[in-house]
C-alpha cells in the first residue's frame, strides 16, 4: 500500500520555537484523527502536510511527490483551515464559486461543482444570504464546502465541528465516513476527544512538535503498559469474583468502590482477563451488569502520554 | 461470506416524551428563577422568539437547539438587552424591562465569544468588573484575588490578558461573571477552543458551583456531553419555540434493557446468536454495538455466547438512549 | 476548623450607589492610557512645560515690572495660554482617546459592560469624562492655577476686580476648545474597531478643513465664509468672544452653532453606535 504522505526527519521551527521537531512516518489511505494539546504543532503540520510552508530540515512527499512549491499537486489536496476567514459581503454561493473558478473550471462547471458541494454540506437553503449574517455553524460548513469542492484525494480538516450543532455534528461524521468509503484520506485534528473516536480508531497524538503516539486506539492503550489496565465489573458477588481473579498472575490488585460496591481490577495483560472472564462468571454463576474499562479509551491515552 | 444485517440510527423510542410546560404553577410552590410569558421578539422581519413560554426552576440546566434556535436571543433577554414585542418575561420575580438593572444584578453572564479590556491585567479586569456592579475599589481587589485562585489561576493573573491562552481566557471569563455573587450563572459555549485537559478542568469548575456552591446555572452549548456531564434538566429550543424541557435522566430513561456492548472476536457470529435469541442490536459508533434485550435475556446469556465462541466482551455497560439521542429524534421527530 | 475553605465564597457586602459609576470607568480608563510610558513622556510633559514656562512670564513680568519687554498681562494672556494648547489637545485626542471605544468594540467589551447593572448613558459619560479629564488638566486647571498666580502675586486687588469674571471665561472657553473634540474622537472611535483608523480620520478631519478651507478661499477669492470650514477658526472666534476681544465679535454666534451642531451629531453617533445587541442582517 502507497503511503499518502511520507515524512522524513520534518523539522519547521519559528526563531526559537521548535513547532515540529524530526518527525518521520507514514500515512495511509482512511480517516486518521491528529490529537494534541493546544500549541502542540497540529497546525503547523496540516500546513506542511498542504505546502503552505516550507520545511527547515527534512522532507515532505505527498502522493510521492515533494509538496513545497508543487502547484499540481493542489488539485489532490482540500483543506480546511481552523480561523475564519471570509469576504463577508459575499453571499456563500458567490464564495464558493468564484473558488471553483480559481480552481481552474468554467463558470457553468462551477456552479454545478458548487451547487453539489452545498447540498452535501447542506447549506442550499442559506447560499444565497451573504457570509456577514452566517451563524457559526454555517459558516463552518461553508469551509468544509470549499475544501471539498475539487474532489480531492487527501482532505486536512482543521477544527471542522466547532461552532455545529449537534445535527450539524452528526451530519459532518457521517460526511467523513462517506469519504473514508470513497477511498480518500482525511485528517481531522481536534480537542473533542469523543468526537474523534466517534470518527476513527486511527489517531497521531503529538506534544511539543513530536509525535508520541500513532495507530490504533486500543493497541496503543494496551502498550501503555506502565499503567495496568483497570476494569470496572459490578456484579452481585464482587468479593467472590475478587477472590478467584486474584489468583491469576497478571492480576496486580482488586479494590471494591466505595461508592457502589462494584469491584475495580488491575491488570497487566487484559487481553488474558477478558478471554478468561466469560467462564469464570459462568462457573461461579455471577449476575453481571455492567462490565467497562474506565481507561480504555482516548480519554485515557490522552492524559497518560501528555499528562 | 453473509452479511449481517446492523440497523442503522433508527432508534425507537419508548416512553413518549413529556411536551413543552405551558402551565403556570403558583410562584409559592415552586422556585421560578425565571418565567416567560408569550414572549416574542423580531429582528426586524426574522421571527427570534416565537410565542415562548417557559419556567425554569433553579438548579442547573442546559440550553441545546439548533443554529438560530434563539438561545442567544433568550439569554440577551434574560439580561435585558432586548425588549420583547409581545409577552412578558420575569427574572427572579421581576420584569426584564423596568428591572433590568436589578436583575443584572443577580445574574453573571461568561459570554461565548472572546471578550476582555485591551490593556488590563487579568486581575485588574475581573477586578474591575466588580466594581463597574458597585463593589467597592478595595473588597474588588481582594475578592477578585480570590476568585482568580478558586479558579486556578497563578501567575497569569499579573499578565496583560491578550497573551493568555484560550483556556485562560475562557476561565478568566467566568471570574469575572462571578465577581459580584450572583444567583443565576448564564455560560454561553464555555468550554469552546480549550484542549481536552482544560475542559474537565472547567466542566469540574462549573460542576462545583452548581452543586455544592448553590448557585444556578444555565448552560448554552453544542456539546452534549458537556451538559450531560454538568446539568440535570435540559431546554430544547428550535426556530423560537420551544421543544422539549425535562429532566435528563428521564428524558434518557427506557422500559426496555439496552446494553452497550464492545467485543474482541469475530462480530458476525456474535451478532447472529445475538439474532438467534431474539436480541435486536445496531452499531450506533464505530466498534460499538447497542442491544435491546427482551424479557428473559440477561447478562449471562451474552456471556455464554461469548464463552461458547472465543469472544471476548470488553464493555456491557446498561445504557439508556444518548442525550443525542433525544435531541435528534426531538428536533428531527 | 483547622483547615480552611480555600475555595467560593459568597459575599454579602455593600454596593455603592449607581450614581458615580460613570467614574469608575472614566478611572479605570485613565489608568490604562497612563500606563504607556511614552504617552506621558512625549505628549503631557511638553503640555505641563507650557504651564511653566507661561508661569514663569507672569512671575517675571511681576518682579521686573516695567522694565522688561514683557507686555501687559491682560486677559488676552490667558486665552493664548489655552489656544497654546491645541496642539497637545489633538495629540492627546489622537494618541490617547482613538482607541478609547474602538478597543472596546474590537475586544467584544461591551457585551460585559452591559450585562452589568450599567447603563448607556454611564458608559458614555464615563468615557467623555476620561478625555476631558485629561484634557482639562491642560487647559482649564493650569489656566486658572495662573490667573491665581497672577492675582496673588500682583499684591493688589485692581486685576482682580477686573477680571473676576475671566474665570468663568476660561472655564467655560476650555469646554468650547476641549468638548467638541471630544465628541469628534468618541464618535470616530465609535465607528471602527481600529485604534489606528480612527486617530487617521481624526487628523484627516482637523487638519483637512483647514486645508480645505484656505483651498476654498483661494478659489473663491477671499470668501470670508470659506473661514467657519475650518475648525481652529470657529474656536478662536468663539474664544475672542468669551474673552471679551472685540473684533469680529458679530460672528461668533455662527461658530457657536457650528459647534454645537458637530457636537450633537457626534453624540448621536456614538449613541447609535454602542449596542449591547449587534444584529447583522
Amino acid at each position: 500500500m502507497t503511503p499518502i504522505i511520507e515524512m522524513n526527519s520534518l523539522s519547521k521551527w519559528y526563531s526559537q520555537v521548535m513547532a515540529v521537531n524530526d518527525i518521520t512516518l507514514s500515512l495511509g489511505v482512511g480517516v486518521t484523527g491528529l490529537l494534541g494539546p493546544n500549541g502542540a504543532g497540529k497546525t503547523t503540520l496540516m500546513r506542511l502536510i498542504t505546502g503552505l510552508l516550507k520545511p527547515d530540515k527534512g522532507e515532505i512527499k505527498v502522493f510521492g511527490e515533494h509538496i513545497w512549491n508543487n502547484y499540481s499537486l493542489n488539485q489532490r489536496i482540500g483543506y480546511c483551515p481552523d480561523h475564519d476567514a471570509f469576504y463577508e459581503l459575499m453571499t456563500g454561493f458567490q464564495f464558493v464559486e468564484s473558488l471553483a473558478m480559481l480552481n481552474g473550471y468554467t463558470r457553468s462547471e462551477a456552479e454545478e461543482l458548487t451547487m453539489g458541494v452545498l447540498k452535501t454540506v447542506d447549506m442550499l437553503d442559506n447560499k444565497d444570504k451573504k457570509i456577514g449574517a452566517y451563524s457559526k455553524g454555517m459558516r463552518q460548513r461553508i469551509k468544509l464546502a470549499q475544501a471539498l469542492l475539487h474532489d480531492p484525494d487527501l482532505i486536512l480538516l482543521d477544527e471542522p465541528l466547532s461552532g455545529m450543532d449537534p445535527i450539524g455534528r452528526h451530519n459532518t461524521i457521517k460526511l467523513i465516513e462517506q469519504l473514508e468509503q470513497q477511498g480518500k484520506s482525511v485528517i481531522v485534528s481536534s480537542h473533542i476527544l469523543h468526537e474523534i473516536e466517534a470518527m476513527t480508531d486511527n489517531i497521531l497524538l503529538i506534544n511539543y512538535g513530536r509525535i508520541l503516539a500513532e495507530g490504533n486506539i486500543h493497541e496503543i492503550r494496551e502498550l501503555i503498559d506502565r499503567h495496568p489496565h483497570n476494569v470496572y465489573i459490578n456484579c452481585d458477588k464482587p468479593r467472590l469474583l475478587a477472590s478467584v481473579l486474584v489468583q491469576y498472575d497478571d492480576i496486580v490488585s482488586t479494590n471494591i468502590s466505595k461508592e457502589d460496591g462494584a469491584l475495580i481490577v488491575e491488570t497487566t495483560r487484559p487481553d488474558d482477563l477478558y478471554s478468561r472472564l466469560p467462564a469464570i462468571i459462568l462457573e461461579n454463576d455471577i449476575r453481571v451488569e455492567n462490565l467497562h474499562s474506565p481507561d480504555d479509551n482516548l480519554q485515557a491515552v490522552f492524559k497518560y502520554l501528555v499528562g | 461470506m453473509g452479511q449481517t444485517e446492523y440497523k442503522r440510527s433508527k432508534i425507537p423510542l419508548d416512553p413518549p416524551l413529556v411536551k413543552g410546560e405551558f402551565g403556570f404553577p403558583p410562584k409559592k410552590e415552586r422556585n421560578l428563577i425565571i418565567s416567560f410569558n408569550n414572549v416574542s421578539i423580531l429582528y426586524g422581519d426574522v421571527v427570534a422568539l416565537d410565542n415562548l413560554s417557559l419556567n425554569i426552576e433553579g438548579g442547573a440546566i442546559g440550553l441545546l437547539g439548533p443554529n438560530g434556535a434563539g438561545k442567544t436571543t433568550f439569554i440577551k433577554t434574560v439580561l435585558g438587552l432586548i425588549t420583547p414585542k409581545n409577552g412578558s418575561a420575569e427574572v427572579f420575580g421581576m420584569d426584564v424591562v423596568p428591572h433590568k438593572m436589578d436583575i443584572r444584578r443577580l445574574i453573571g453572564y461568561v459570554p461565548e465569544n472572546d471578550c476582555y479590556i485591551t490593556g488590563m491585567s487579568g486581575v485588574n479586569f475581573v477586578a474591575y468588573m466588580g466594581k463597574l456592579c458597585g463593589m467597592p475599589s478595595k473588597e474588588a481587589i481582594q475578592r477578585a484575588h480570590e476568585i482568580l485562585q478558586y479558579i486556578g489561576m497563578d501567575e497569569e493573573r499579573y499578565r496583560n490578558i491578550e497573551t493568555y491562552s484560550a483556556g485562560m481566557k475562557q476561565r478568566v471569563k467566568l471570574a469575572q461573571a462571578l465577581m459580584h455573587d450572583p444567583q443565576l450563572l448564564l455560560l454561553d459555549e464555555p468550554t469552546t477552543g480549550m484542549d481536552p485537559k482544560g475542559r474537565q478542568e472547567m466542566l469540574d469548575l462549573i460542576k462545583d458551583i452548581s452543586s455544592s456552591k448553590n448557585i444556578n446555572i444555565i448552560l448554552s452549548s453544542h456539546l452534549l456531553p458537556d451538559i450531560e456531564y454538568t446539568c440535570q434538566d435540559v431546554i430544547v429550543l428550535r426556530e423560537g419555540k420551544l421543544v422539549i424541557k425535562g429532566n435528563i435522566e428521564e428524558l434518557k430513561s427506557t422500559h426496555r434493557k439496552m446494553f452497550e456492548v464492545r467485543i474482541k472476536g469475530d462480530s458476525e457470529v456474535f451478532l447472529s446468536e445475538l439474532k438467534s435469541i431474539n436480541v435486536e442490536f445496531w452499531e450506533s459508533e464505530r466498534s460499538f454495538f447497542r442491544i435491546s434485550c427482551p424479557d428473559g435475556i440477561n447478562t449471562q446469556s451474552l456471556f455464554k455466547i461469548a464463552m461458547d465462541n472465543g469472544i471476548q466482551i470488553r464493555q456491557l455497560v446498561q445504557t439508556r438512549y444518548s442525550l443525542e439521542d433525544v435531541f435528534t429524534k426531538v428536533i428531527e421527530g | 476548623m483547622p483547615i480552611h475553605d480555600q475555595s467560593y465564597r459568597h459575599w454579602e457586602g455593600e454596593l455603592k450607589s449607581h450614581s458615580f459609576r460613570w467614574w469608575v470607568i472614566a478611572y479605570e480608563g485613565l489608568k490604562v492610557i497612563l500606563r504607556r510610558k511614552l504617552f506621558i513622556i512625549l505628549i503631557l510633559t511638553p503640555a505641563i512645560i507650557q504651564f511653566f514656562v507661561f508661569g514663569g512670564l507672569i512671575y517675571g513680568f511681576n518682579t521686573f515690572g516695567a522694565m522688561a519687554n514683557i507686555n501687559q498681562i491682560t486677559p488676552d494672556f490667558f486665552f493664548r495660554f489655552c489656544f497654546q494648547q491645541t496642539f497637545f489637545i489633538l495629540l492627546i485626542c489622537v494618541f490617547g482617546g482613538s482607541g478609547i471605544i474602538a478597543n472596546d468594540l474590537k475586544s467584544n467589551a461591551l457585551q460585559l459592560y452591559f450585562s452589568k447593572p450599567l447603563t448607556r448613558s454611564d458608559y458614555i459619560i464615563g468615557k467623555v469624562a476620561t478625555i476631558l479629564v485629561m484634557l482639562e488638566c491642560i487647559t482649564a486647571i493650569p489656566c486658572i492655577l495662573l490667573f491665581i498666580e497672577y492675582a496673588v502675586l500682583s499684591q493688589d486687588l485692581t486685576f482682580l476686580r477686573e477680571n473676576y469674571w475671566l474665570i468663568g471665561s476660561i472655564i467655560a472657553y476650555s469646554l468650547v476648545l476641549n468638548l467638541p473634540i471630544t465628541f469628534l474622537t468618541l464618535a470616530l472611535s465609535s465607528i471602527t474597531k481600529s485604534y489606528r483608523y480612527s486617530a487617521i480620520i481624526l487628523v484627516g478631519i482637523v487638519l483637512g478643513t483647514t486645508v480645505i478651507s484656505k483651498l476654498f478661499q483661494i478659489i473663491f477669492r477671499g470668501a470670508d465664509w470659506a473661514n467657519f470650514i475650518m475648525y481652529w477658526y470657529n474656536i478662536n472666534v468663539i474664544g475672542k468672544g468669551l474673552f471679551g476681544m472685540k473684533d469680529e465679535f458679530s460672528e461668533w454666534q455662527w461658530s457657536l452653532a457650528i459647534m454645537l451642531v458637530l457636537t450633537i451629531v457626534c453624540f448621536l453617533i456614538m449613541f447609535r453606535k454602542i449596542k449591547g445587541v449587534e444584529i447583522v442582517k
